[in-house]
């Protein structure tokens, strides 16, 4: 790098930059990055609640008038489909019953729009950014995996390269078509997802899936970890939240007031220090109006803070030579907001720290006024305390209120099941219950399966072959097996796709589950998998499930995540 | 030397930070106390190292930009917030030297260059700030950054060790260090 040196380059004034401050540009071109509105936690408060239910009922009254003409809306939920996308060939779903269907939303790509998948997820699409062969609206497709068995119903591989397996923390596909062809997107107008987390983000990283050979790639997204909050449909009469909005405003103040008061050292500038090195010298009141109020002013060398021994001998030394030295003449003045005093002869100029103290009988006068202020100060300081400690109470009090609303929300929530709705969207009970724990956010310029998830070692194999057995004894001829880790939501694959041999069959300490798929296609399975499980002779005794009966309710079952219907 | 006092804050200026902070931290749009008690600090800090008055001007605006959007990030480590900003601006200000937007520009004082010719316990004459001036060019970056830092902005060595992601130990061995071959080239111009 190229390096230039400039000498006493004019030193702009303070007031000049100061002028150039333009808080609104910032302000605008942050405006223009900025996090959804689902980063922010104060969206599920009392506004982010009343907007949630007006978002909610538009859709599904939407999807009441599906065929109707609605103008105003950019985007139309259709009736979901199990139509998977021609360009998948890693993606084998256990049958056409257990496949996750997904959300489809008519979009104009000369607006764009924005989508909102049931699951809180959010579907940004920027104006032109859809490219598409024809005019006329693009399709688009989107399905959320948030539990073991949707990820392992639609066949989504979950391998970490040979050695790790993937514990997710949210999953989402989108897909884009018209007529069914597919459709691209604008490279400079990349799409924005905000895909809410069923796990907090923390600790995870992104990933998004080659659709043809079935290996994750890194991706950058930016996580934002929701606080534990939930997402009722409209918030309630007893308006707690907006009181505890305003009691906490009210103990911000109050620490504010404390704070200012406290730091207020102001008053003690103009007290000499203990140690002082005084300095006579005349300035011009006009070129300090600040100082002009005061009488019997003097000046002292600002003593450096926090210096080594040695740094603390050169100070002296300075002052030394600065008091032992012949000097024409000795101007104060003032450089972002410190007060230098620059001595000069014929030879040089040198500098020093200083600030302005009262001395003799205004000192003594100050004084006095000071020690008063203080007391003032310090009674001021008891009563706002005082005030603060009540107003903790009442903020205890209503906290302990609003969660208890806030619960009976939750209960009415998870219960409900959009009556007008014959198809509703895939939602598991389970992803109810942690939804909107986090955010990621990231842009795309390309469809695709986007996951968050951080890997975990494949189980060490056992020292011998793991022998399964249908009920009525017989070896089961396996095509793949699978262990769902269920503690941490893992799914290791034996014998399918990327995952470890058959003959490396193994399970850990946790409470797992064991899936094998026979060469029929017949599913068998064993819950609460441990070290124990294995008889005299390595094997283990799995009931069978008829492939025909293989949908994603029974899935669910085997893996105790909560049915669809529940 | 002296350090200069406009870096240094006492606690209760901090707790009053804190403060601003933990508003601009739920609504980033109230950061403007924070801006504009850092704008000059900032932009100093950028326009000592170039020469475009008005690129100075677009960087610093892009700091607090950056700030804004990871100002939820912040974590209060018992620095004032000019700290981070800083690795902000430097990170943006290195940013500006790659994409060859500016030059890098080292921005001296006589006064500067009188303290540290009485650092290295030299004459203070003219000729000593001459030569001192001269063998400033044979330093590399790295020594470069420490001596603005330290020497032309008089910060302290916990501040330049934040800014430089360094321990103030560290900062200090470095600070040291680069002195020393100022001084080594010093004597050997002689």
């Amino acid at each position: 790098m190229k390096t230039k040196f400039n000498l006493d380059r004019e030193r702009l004034d303070s007031s000049y930059i100061n002028s150039r401050q333009d808080f609104e540009k910032v302000i605008k071109g942050y405006r223009a990055t900025k996090p959804p509105i689902w980063n922010n936690p104060w969206f599920y408060g009392p506004a982010g609640l009343a907007g949630l239910a007006i978002i909610l009922t538009l859709t599904f009254q939407n999807n009441f008038f599906a065929n109707g003409n609605n103008s105003t809306l950019s985007t139309s939920l259709q009736t979901p489909t199990n139509q998977l996308p021609d360009d998948t060939p890693c993606l084998t779903p256990l049958s056409s019953e257990a496949d996750i269907r997904f959300e489809e939303f008519n979009i104009d790509p000369k607006k764009g729009g924005q989508i909102i998948t049931s699951n809180g997820s959010v579907v940004t699409i920027p104006s032109k950014s859809l490219i598409a062969a024809e005019k006329g609206n693009v399709l688009i497709k989107v399905r959320e995996f948030n539990d073991q068995a949707s990820a392992f119903s639609a066949g989504v591989p979950m391998d970490y390269g040979k050695k790790s397996a993937f514990e997710s923390g949210g999953m989402l596909e989108v897909r884009g078509e018209q007529n069914g062809k597919s459709v691209s997107i604008d490279v400079k107008k990349p799409i924005k997802v905000d895909m809410a987390l069923h796990k907090s983000g923390e600790n995870f990283q992104f990933w998004s899936l080659n659709d043809k050979n079935g290996d994750w790639t890194e991706y950058h997204c930016e996580f934002a970890n929701i606080p534990i909050q939930i997402v009722p449909l409209a918030y309630p009469a007893g308006q707690t939240g907006v009181k505890l909005s305003d009691v906490e405003e009210k103990i911000e103040v109050c620490n504010d007031k404390i704070q200012t008061l406290k730091s207020d050292s102001k008053s003690q500038e103009l007290i000499p220090t203990e140690y002082s090195r005084k300095l006579i010298i005349d300035f011009d009141a006009k070129q300090f109006p600040e100082l002009a109020s005061y009488k019997d002013l003097e000046f002292e060398y600002v003593h450096p803070l926090n210096q080594t021994a040695t740094e603390m001998k050169a100070f002296e030394k300075r002052v030394q030579y600065a008091t032992q030295t012949i000097w024409n003449t000795m101007d104060v003045s003032k450089k972002s907001g410190n007060y230098i005093v620059t001595f000069k002869n014929s030879r040089e100029s040198y500098s020093l720290p200083v600030r302005p103290v009262l001395k003799g009988a205004s000192l003594v006068q100050f004084e006095q006024k000071l020690k008063q202020a203080t007391q003032d100060k310090e009674v001021k300081i008891m009563e706002l305390e005082k005030s603060r400690e009540t107003l903790k109470k009442e903020q205890a009090e209503l906290k302990k209120k609003f969660n208890e609303e806030v619960s009976s929300m939750r209960t009415s929530i998870d219960n409900y099941v959009p009556t007008n709705r014959t198809d509703a969207p895939v939602r598991s009970e389970a992803s109810k219950s942690n939804l909107a724990v986090g955010n990621a956010s990231f842009t795309t310029s390309s469809f695709g399966i986007f996951n968050c998830d951080r890997p975990h070692p494949y189980p060490n194999p056992f020292p011998h072959d793991v022998l399964c057995k249908n009920e009525a004894g017989q070896p089961i001829r396996m095509s793949g097996a699978f262990v769902f880790d269920l503690k941490n939501n893992i799914r290791f694959s034996f014998g399918i796709i990327t995952g470890k041999k058959i003959d490396e069959l193994a399970w850990g300490r946790n409470n797992s589950t064991l899936i094998v798929i026979d060469e029929e296609g017949n599913l068998h399975y064993k819950q609460e998998v441990n070290k124990t499980s294995l008889n005299a002779n390595n094997s283990i005794t799995l009931t069978r499930l008829d492939r025909k009966d293989v949908n994603l309710n029974a899935i669910k079952k085997i893996l105790s995540e909560n049915s669809v219907d529940s | 030397m002296s350090v200069n006092q406009v870096y240094h804050q006492n606690s209760a200026k901090l707790e009053e930070e804190q403060g601003w902070i933990r508003r601009a931290q739920k609504d980033p749009e109230k950061f403007g106390p924070l801006y504009q008690k850092y704008y000059e600090q900032i932009f100093r800090y950028i326009y000592q190292r170039m020469d475009d008055q008005e690129l100075a001007l677009d960087v610093t605006s892009q700091v607090f930009m950056k700030a804004l959007k990871n100002i939820k990030k912040y974590e209060y480590r018992g620095l004032p917030l000019s700290s981070w900003l800083y690795r902000i601006a430097k990170s943006e200000l290195y940013q500006a030297f790659r994409d060859q937007k500016t030059m890098r520009t080292v921005n001296i004082e006589t006064v500067h260059l009188t303290d540290m010719v009485q650092e290295i316990e030299e004459d203070q004459n003219t000729e000593s700030r001459d030569k001192l001036f001269k063998v400033l060019k044979n330093l590399n970056e790295k020594d470069l950054q420490i001596i603005e830092l330290r020497y032309f902005e008089k910060r302290s060595y916990r501040e330049i060790g934040e800014i430089l992601e360094l321990t103030e130990n560290n900062a200090k061995v470095k600070s040291f260090r680069a002195l020393e071959k100022l001084k080594k080239y010093f004597i050997d111009k002689q």
